[in-house]
């Protein structure tokens, strides 16, 4: 299995994979941020100033 | 958001914040003295002034001490301080609090005691002895209690962005300890990693660049998000950028460590999986640092007059400048030059003594005089350790820069034909940067300097003001408004089931045999198709369960979980699964003697490692100073690896047989009697102490159970064939006029372990093809799978 992994070419597009799963967990969250309603956003940023 | 009516008053446990705090000062000026001594015995060999005082047992005491004491200390203190403040909830238990801190600081001291003894299992930041490797686990745990159980009684419904980042912490370096440490005793104070070569390598620095990434950034940008805002009295610029600065950075980072292995034997997949994550790190790091600076929008003012906005100024910025330098130093080209060299010294200065250091010395001026309810005793004092301190790491960090790109360009540089060095002596390349090791004890003393400036102030502050723990006044919230979602909404739900479902099949295909593996290409084709129809007609399921992260944390924990393990699995499984015999290069390491094996073990104990490299990369340069480049074959049996990641002095992969036995003689006894101008400890006690005899047996047994193929052995014909070895070589040695040497003495030892380095056998094809032949030779031949050599164990 790991030879595989090694010698073959099909190793080639693990960095693509890789790739592939980063930017959908990048593009989910930078989609999740920009949905985050304003009002949420500024009472979140406040927690620590709400002495 | 709707709370019910009922108001409680609460008093914070800021005593555990007073310790932790105090704690950190102290060990920081411990560590950073070690430093400093080190520093200067890199100048002047004479300061290694015996055997637990040498360069190779103290650095590793340095790096400890500043990583797990100093910054340990710091983080515990900032988390617990903030925590409590955004739950509006006392910690959940002070017993808890108290085993945490007496616990880490008996930890502390374990360590102190045992690495200058030589107790050491050989890894960079991983080298504690196995019983305090269990101790920090059970002390973990009993933080990561303590601080979900806070969270878990809290009385603020929403979880601010640096709970996120502490939560990261909490449970990646869990995984990561547990996984690098995992170990085989021989005795009580000594044990085998069951990983070895390549796989210990890969998990090593799985470990290593994430012990950088989740202990010294992720509770530090915690920290930064919640003391920014308190100390500039406005919220963070963008809540937005922080939410993708935690997502993008947890994910990526942990797939970077491969970076530490380039130009290495490593496969080079993983090589360039570790340099394209490390460049993508860029972007997050940027993200945070700029929602760090932009927090100070309209108050920049403050920078002026307030040290605590100098240091937390001072420190963001600092924290910009390494992580746009590690991602520098991680493409392969650049890290040609960089690699075994100062630059790497000096990038991680940047980041302990610019970002945690700094921060740690804005959040201390910040509390000292809430903790204590005493002015400041001295602001100037505070200001001028920033301009002190400032200029200590600038003059060391600029100073390592200078040296490592120098030595580096001399060891790289290579005549136009290509086919020699044009410095072959690598001592030469040693005395062109000891101008710039001078400097490094300058910047290094500057620094410790403001260090203990701090604790000067701090002291005077708190003798004239007294503890105080704050109180307040809040809204108890329901149970219903908090965490409402239990282990079965947590789990049961179709975002979590996609996620996992989907890993599995992209897991199956990756591994499974052909065959297997199309048809779950198959069904995970077919599945991604169904979830795509689910997300379709269930989308406000699927935002609803993301929304509900910021309210809850145990599914918060889960998918935080889910994003650091994927990168290890990736990388790690099928290397740590590979069967040996089949991924050799062509070439198969020599097990070890019983001789051989106890000077290794002298070597590792000696922290030889901390200077020498044993692995010679696939570059010409290397090629043409050190011999043919190391294959994976070569460590194989090697437990742990010493590959290595600083040559203050040369590459040892090919050693063996290069010089004479008389020649190691003389060069462990004075250094500069063999290599004039060679900064190297000289090493007496090696030549009147006695190698360990009694746990040899034990030792062998442990790596012939970790697949080593030695023959059955019992204890007798383990000394005796050790004896007989060590009466060998001092017969060789008298020969070669070096008489009166005691065939059980270290120095025997080692020199057959030195003698072996570099050996390997041959494969042998046919062997190979036909599998394990009847019987097990000794010494095993390729071709022979691993699952056969469990029946050598040692009965």
């Amino acid at each position: 299995m790991y030879k595989r992994i090694i010698y073959d070419s099909a190793l080639d597009w693990v960095p693509y994979l890789a790739f592939g799963i980063t930017a959908a967990v990048f593009i989910t969250f930078v989609y999740r941020a920009i949905k985050l309603k304003q009002t949420s956003a500024d009472k979140l940023s406040r927690i620590p100033l709400d002495d | 958001m709707t709370t019910n009516a009922s108001k409680i008053t609460i008093e914070f446990d800021d005593r555990i914040v007073r310790r932790f705090m105090i704690a950190s000062i102290i060990w920081g000026i411990v560590g950073m003295l070690a430093g400093v001594f080190i520093a200067s015995q890199l100048n002047f060999h004479q300061l290694n002034l015996a055997s637990w005082l040498s360069f190779g047992r103290l650095r590793p005491l340095h790096t400890n001490a500043v990583i797990f004491a100093f910054v340990g200390n710091m983080m515990f203190s900032g988390i617990y301080y903030s925590t409590q403040r955004l739950c509006k909830a006392r910690l959940a238990s002070d017993l808890l609090s108290n085993i945490h801190f007496w616990g880490w600081q008996l930890i502390i001291v374990a360590a102190a005691i045992t690495l200058p003894l030589g107790l050491t299992r050989g890894q960079e930041y991983a080298e504690l002895i196995w019983p305090i490797n269990i101790a920090v686990a059970l002390i973990w745990v009993v933080f990561s209690v303590n601080f979900f159980w806070t969270l878990a009684k809290r009385n603020e419904p929403s979880l601010y962005v640096a709970l996120w980042f502490y939560i990261a912490t909490i449970i990646t370096i869990a995984m990561l300890y547990i996984v690098n440490h995992l170990s085989i005793p021989t005795s009580w104070t000594h044990s085998y990693t069951i990983f070895a070569g390549v796989q210990n390598a890969l998990v090593q620095w799985w470990y290593g660049h994430n012990a950088v990434a989740f202990f010294l950034t992720t509770p530090i940008l915690g920290i930064m998000y919640y003391f920014l805002p308190k100390a500039v009295e406005r919220p963070v610029y963008s809540y937005r950028l922080s939410i993708v600065h935690f997502w993008s950075l947890v994910f990526i980072y942990i797939w970077a460590g491969p970076h530490h292995l380039l130009n290495t034997a490593l496969p080079k997949w993983l090589q360039m999986l570790g340099m394209f994550f490390s460049l993508m790190l860029w972007a997050p790091s940027w993200g945070g640092m700029l929602n760090g600076l932009l927090t100070l929008r309209g108050a920049w003012d403050k920078l002026r007059t307030d040290p605590v906005i100098k240091f937390f100024v001072a420190g963001v910025t600092f924290y910009g400048m390494s992580t746009f330098e590690g991602p520098l130093l991680s493409i392969r080209a650049v890290n040609a030059l960089s690699h075994y060299s100062d630059w790497t010294i000096g990038h991680v200065h940047a980041g302990a003594m610019g970002w945690n250091g700094f921060m740690a010395a804005g959040m201390f001026y910040w509390l000292t005089p809430k903790l204590y309810g005493a002015k400041l005793h001295s602001t100037n004092w505070a200001n001028f350790h920033f301009w002190i301190g400032t200029i200590g790491i600038l003059i060391y960090v600029g100073s390592m820069w200078v040296s490592g790109i120098m030595q580096g360009l001399m060891l790289n540089a290579t005549t136009p034909d290509g086919l020699a060095l044009v410095y072959p002596n690598f001592i030469d390349t040693l005395t062109s940067i000891r101008a710039m090791m001078g400097f490094r004890i300058i910047g290094g003393t500057l620094y410790l300097a403001g260090m203990i400036l701090m604790a000067l102030n701090i002291w005077l502050t708190i003798r004239k003001g007294s503890p105080v723990n704050e109180t307040r006044e809040v809204a108890v919230i329901e149970r219903a408004q908090r965490d409402t979602m239990g282990l079965k909404e947590t789990f049961l739900n179709d975002p979590i089931a996609c996620t996992f479902a989907g890993m599995l099949l992209v897991l199956a295909w990756l591994f499974l045999p052909p065959g297997a593996d199309i048809a779950a290409l198959v069904c995970a084709l077919v599945f991604g198709f169904l979830a795509v129809k689910r997300f379709q007609s269930g989308h406000g399921r699927w935002s609803a369960w993301y929304d509900s992260l910021l309210h809850n944390w145990m599914p918060f924990t889960v998918l935080t979980f889910v994003a650091v393990a994927l990168g290890g699995l990736i990388q790690i499984i099928p290397t740590v699964m590979v069967n040996r015999a089949t991924n050799i290069e062509d070439r198969v390491q020599q097990p070890y003697t019983p001789l051989e094996l106890a000077g290794r073990d002298i070597y590792v104990s000696e922290g030889c490692y901390n200077c020498h490299s044993q692995m010679i990369r696939t570059m010409l340069p290397d090629v043409l100073r050190y011999g043919d480049y190391s294959r994976l074959g070569e460590s194989i049996y090697d437990h742990p690896f010493q590959w290595g990641s600083k040559r203050t002095g040369p590459d040892l992969a090919r050693e063996g047989g290069k010089y004479p036995h008389s020649w190691h003689y003389d060069h462990m006894k004075d250094p500069r009697a063999i290599s004039v101008g060679s900064n190297m400890p000289a090493y007496p006690h090696l030549f009147t102490e006695k190698f360990d005899q009694k746990t040899l047996r034990s030792r062998i047994a442990v790596m012939t159970r970790l697949g080593v193929p030695y023959p059955a052995m019992t204890d007798l014909e383990v000394k005796n064939m050790a004896i007989e070895q060590g009466i060998q070589i001092a017969k060789e040695l008298e020969a070669q006029g070096r008489s009166g040497t005691l065939p059980d003495t270290k120095i025997v030892a080692l020199i057959a372990y030195l003698q072996k380095l570099g050996k390997f056998d041959v494969p042998d094809l046919e062997g190979k093809l036909k599998g394990t032949p009847a019987g097990i030779p000794f010494p095993l031949k390729p071709g022979v799978p691993d699952g056969y050599r469990t029946s050598a164990v040692t009965k």
